[in-house]
């Protein structure tokens, strides 16, 4: 399972037959956590039609975040340990007093070591974790479902990923709450403002909405992948230094919430 | 005068994320009430590595907003930020249209290499220098000082004056009827 099979099948998923859909899910090993998140948060949407991860045979991406799913909302990891797992996921906190939770503290530590042990310099793994505060803080200000919100790393020599991804409202409705985007009609064009300095659902002349700054700024000196789920568009960002400017847009199966997926190479 | 080692109170040296400058806003606000009044408060960012926009409008400018509603004579202070957070709090300031006071804050406290990093309108950097030059000023005072460039009444000083402690910039102090505006810290400047 990766990105490009996704985007392949799963906007036809009602027209395809089970066996269809299974043998071309399952044609690839799974080797990134993004693609399982965005596939379980699509599934969760369209039951009857796409088969459980569940079903799959054993992943280790797909064991950990079942096990996180287990657990229950908002339950939080119980390991103190600063030193970072091959995979890992959690969710995200749901209250503010939950972002200064030890074991939330303790997991942001093992997402920072995660980066480091990939190969990233330490400035760029605080970068990157800053990054993953803004994300996380995103979902929590703006999803209005930050009961839905998890986070996910996986690190591997040269390479570093992270996932953020809620259930909530999605970029499109988020952002036409302000009457600076009342017109506002899909959510490509949502997703492109949303990630633009300066704009947020808070409205254009605010001193918010620079969240996504630094995304960019912490992967400038850095090849990677972006990509931004929510509604029935993704936006795509690859290539060293990515920035708003390269991005894509694309039609793609109906995503409840918002999800941010990055990869980048030490 | 009162600093604060930020990354300590924060426990990270990785500050990002809207909801945790809020948390250490909570932190920071019962840390005024030990704070003689008139004096600087030093935020001192040396043991931190990066933080982000949203962390610093939440905390420090959060912070200095809580001041100028609650506290106004007190002034919030940004001391020895690294490139990075001098950088990210310089972006912020210039976005918001805002101006802080940033400076060098040696280990006996005293600060050094003081200076305003923002943006200021015209006017309101008009009478910051004139705040500079003179050491301290009153509306009269600049009145006289600038009669030749801008003549406006002491009504219009004294709003710009205002503005400026608002943001934390001059320290203002009663002299009998009137309101003697200094720097916030000896010796800053701005601009090049």
């Amino acid at each position: 399972m990766n990105f490009a099979i996704l985007d392949d099948v799963l906007p036809d998923m009602q027209e395809l037959t089970t066996q269809t859909l299974q043998r071309a899910l399952r044609s690839t090993p799974i080797c990134q956590i993004g693609p399982v998140v965005e596939y379980a948060f699509v599934q969760a949407s369209f039951p009857q039609v796409l088969p459980a991860l569940t079903t799959w045979h054993h992943s280790l991406i797909i064991e950990a975040y079942l096990g996180l799913i287990r657990s229950g909302n908002g339950h939080l990891p119980t390991s103190a340990s600063p030193y970072a797992q091959e995979v890992e996921f959690a969710w995200a906190p749901s209250t503010r007093q939950a972002f200064a939770n030890p074991a939330w503290v303790a997991f942001r530590k093992r997402f920072q070591d995660a980066a480091q042990r990939s190969g990233l310099p330490k400035a760029t793994a605080q970068g990157i974790t800053g990054a993953c505060d803004e994300m996380v803080s995103n979902g929590f200000e703006h999803s209005e479902r930050p009961d839905t919100s998890i986070i996910g790393y996986r690190w591997d020599r040269g390479e570093f990923e992270l996932v953020v991804a809620d259930r909530g409202i999605g970029v499109l409705e988020s952002l036409r709450q302000h009457s600076d985007y009342s017109d506002l009609q899909d959510t490509g064009t949502a997703l492109r403002t949303a990630m633009t300095d300066g704009e947020s659902r808070f409205g254009r002349h605010g001193s918010r909405g620079y969240g996504f700054r630094q995304v960019f700024l912490s992967l400038a000196q850095l090849d990677g992948c972006l990509r931004f789920r929510s509604g029935d568009q993704r936006l795509e960002i690859a290539g060293q230094g990515p920035t708003l400017a390269a991005a894509s847009i694309a039609q793609a199966a109906a995503y409840q919430g918002l999800l941010v997926s990055i990869v980048c190479h030490a | 005068m009162h600093s604060v080692h930020v990354g300590k109170l924060a426990g990270d040296d990785t500050l990002g994320g809207a909801a945790n400058g809020l948390n250490l806003l909570a932190k920071l606000l019962p840390l005024l009430s030990a704070q003689s009044t008139g004096t600087a408060f030093f935020l001192d960012f040396g043991d931190v590595a990066m933080a982000t926009s949203s962390f610093l409008r939440e905390s420090v400018i959060g912070l200095r907003n809580h001041c100028r509603q609650n506290r106004p004579d007190l002034q919030v202070v940004v001391a020895n930020p690294n490139q990075v957070v001098l950088e990210e709090l310089g972006f912020l300031l210039t976005k918001t249209n805002d101006a802080l006071v940033v400076c060098r804050l040696n280990k006996a406290g005293t600060p050094s290499d003081a200076r305003v990093l923002g943006l200021l309108d015209a006017k309101q950097t008009l009478a910051l220098k004139g705040v500079l030059k003179l050491g301290g000023a009153d509306a009269a005072s600049l009145a006289s000082h600038f009669k030749d460039e801008d003549e406006i009444g002491l009504t219009g000083w004294s709003n710009r004056l205002a503005t400026l402690a608002s943001k934390g910039l001059v320290v203002e102090t009663k002299n009998g009827r009137s309101k003697i505006y200094r720097p916030t810290v000896e010796g800053m400047s701005y601009g090049a």
